[in-house]
């Protein structure tokens, strides 16, 4: 069965641009990025490293990734923002929290873990 | 514990905040009632609705300051419930795009001209097969161009008035979302009245063409000055009710609310998301408290409040919830009255300079992310900017500070970037 996809592969792009340069811009040294094409949407399992003095920078983005509620028509308006650009801040993390449909982020010492899900 | 019982707290709350404008809308109908008591509310209610807007018409001038507000409190009433209906959280984005309904209800939006929008952006969903949801607060904004339909309602003729308003509606709600979600990428969210800027571009290619088959666009203006006490009274009911709600939810020391200063405000900063509603609608207060301070003190100058003066102040207040804090928003306020006060031809009191002062804190990003030295240039460029762009489009854009702001970011953002050095990391 055909599917729209173009918009969740696109979404996807944005998503690990910004995720491999946040973990980048916190000291990570090696990031493994998974990403498989299912049934429903894309899934992407990331696992990175970080300097220790971004941990709580972690924890914030971890935050920042599983919000409480998800609003379609901020993804609507905002979305083309998230993705390629110098200053990364908490705005297009929070964007990218709300792109995703599914999330769930684990941060240890040093290393964090993260399951995203985008559907089509 | 105690931390899972303050998260159930604050979902609950999260689901009373529809409340919220509703209340809003109801406040405003208290107040037209009070302004207006007898049939005239109803007669200039509709006077408001068939009555030619734009750049820069006070529909209380129109209608009188009770009518205006009546056509306020409804517009933000039936926007309010389409949100409710659509089960949409109700987080920043929702506040700043309904305070920006009922604002700009005091500016040119009523009933009749923002329905062809609405209708042109439900279309826009059905062709992409998608829900209207997604499409929502950007089919809202879109309603900064209904000025374009009263126009056509007022000055064609009367066998085609209706066809006519009716297709442009249809065309500017049609189009704008694909435009709106371009033009964020152009300025990076640091203008956050984005569709402002979208509008402002399709509303130049639309006034082009009507300008090529030989269309005059000479938007009425109305001032008026009659209602400044009980203007007066009823923001400062608003911003005192925002206060108190946000601290009975929670926000009741600096500390609960310092956090969200440090936000740059570059959208997307929901600070309903980011924050929680507390410090979101003790933020909302304090913001529109500035717009509304900055008013009061030119008092002595001759400036009373009016329908325009009182939609900038909502304007300010509601992007409270959406990337706008004392912090950054003043700094970009300083550069525009700096601009005003040095620039010959605009007096700091005209109607003009006086939206552009409060709007222009749509640029607030830049002051956040880059420092209050940037922010005041940017507010000094709007100020001068935006003296030339109504004209671009004929009067007919409502945001006429989002375009011109978009204008700006082109300008500066570019510049800022090339000389901030790019930072050493280990």
């Amino acid at each position: 069965m055909k599917k729209r996809m173009y918009r969740a592969r696109r979404r996807m792009n944005h998503v690990v641009t910004e995720l491999s340069h946040v973990l980048l811009m916190a000291g990570g040294r090696e990031i493994n990025l998974h990403l498989t094409r299912e049934e429903e949407g894309l899934h992407l399992h990331l696992e990175g490293d970080f300097s220790p003095e971004h941990q709580h920078g972690m924890e914030h983005m971890s935050k920042l990734l599983q919000p409480k509620v998800r609003d379609p028509a901020l993804v609507e308006t905002y979305g083309e923002l998230t993705g390629e650009d110098q200053y990364t801040d908490e705005s297009e993390l929070a964007l990218v929290g709300q792109m995703v449909d599914r999330s769930s982020v684990t941060v240890e010492p040093g290393r964090v873990r993260m399951d995203l899900f985008l559907a089509f | 514990m105690l931390r899972e019982i303050l998260d159930r707290r604050g979902e609950r709350l999260m689901e009373w905040l529809h409340l919220v404008p509703l209340a809003l809308a109801a406040l405003l109908t208290v107040f037209a009632v009070i302004a207006q008591p007898d049939a005239s509310l109803l007669q200039g209610f509709w006077e408001i609705q068939i009555s030619e807007t734009g750049l820069i018409t006070d529909p209380m001038a129109t209608g009188g300051v009770g009518a205006a507000l009546l056509n306020a409190a409804v517009v933000l009433f039936l926007s309010t419930i389409l949100l409710r209906r659509m089960d949409l959280p109700f987080t920043g984005a929702a506040f700043a795009c309904l305070f920006l309904m009922a604002g700009f209800s005091l500016l040119g939006k009523n009933l009749l001209n923002i329905a062809p929008i609405l209708a042109g952006g439900w279309l826009h969903a059905l062709y992409k097969r998608e829900s209207l949801v997604k499409y929502v607060y950007l089919t809202l904004y879109g309603t900064c161009l209904s000025p374009m339909v009263s126009f056509l309602l007022v000055r064609v003729r009367p066998g085609l008035r209706w066809v006519s308003m009716a297709l442009c509606g249809l065309v500017i709600g049609f189009l704008l979302p694909a435009i709106a979600r371009f033009t964020t990428r152009i300025h990076q969210g640091y203008n956050l009245y984005n569709v402002g800027f979208a509008a402002g571009i399709l509303g130049l290619g639309i006034a082009s063409v009507l300008k090529g088959f030989g269309v005059e666009f000479a938007a009425g203006s109305g001032w008026s000055e009659g209602g400044h006490g009980l203007l007066c009274a009823m923001v400062t009911l608003v911003l005192l009710g925002l206060l108190c709600i946000g601290m009975v939810m929670g926000c009741r020391s600096w500390g609960a609310y310092k956090h969200i200063l440090h936000h740059s405000g570059r959208a997307v900063a929901d600070f309903v998301l980011l924050d929680g509603p507390g410090a979101t609608l003790v933020n909302m207060a304090l913001v529109g408290a500035i717009g509304l301070g900055y008013l009061l003190a030119l008092y002595p100058w001759g400036v009373r409040l009016n329908g325009p003066l009182v939609c900038c102040v909502f304007a300010m207040t509601g992007f409270g919830a959406f990337g706008k804090h004392p912090r950054n928003v003043l700094p970009v306020m300083a550069g525009a009255v700096l601009a005003a006060l040095l620039m010959i031809q605009v007096p700091i009191t005209a109607p003009g300079v006086l939206l552009a002062t409060l709007l222009c804190t749509c640029l607030a990003p830049i002051a956040g992310q880059f420092g209050w030295g940037w922010g005041m240039a940017a507010g000094f460029i709007h100020m001068t900017i935006v003296q030339n762009t109504s004209i671009l489009h004929g009067g007919m854009n409502l945001y006429n500070n989002g375009f011109a702001a978009g204008l700006v970011c082109i300008l500066l953002v570019p510049i800022i970037k090339s000389m901030t050095p790019e930072p050493l990391e280990d």
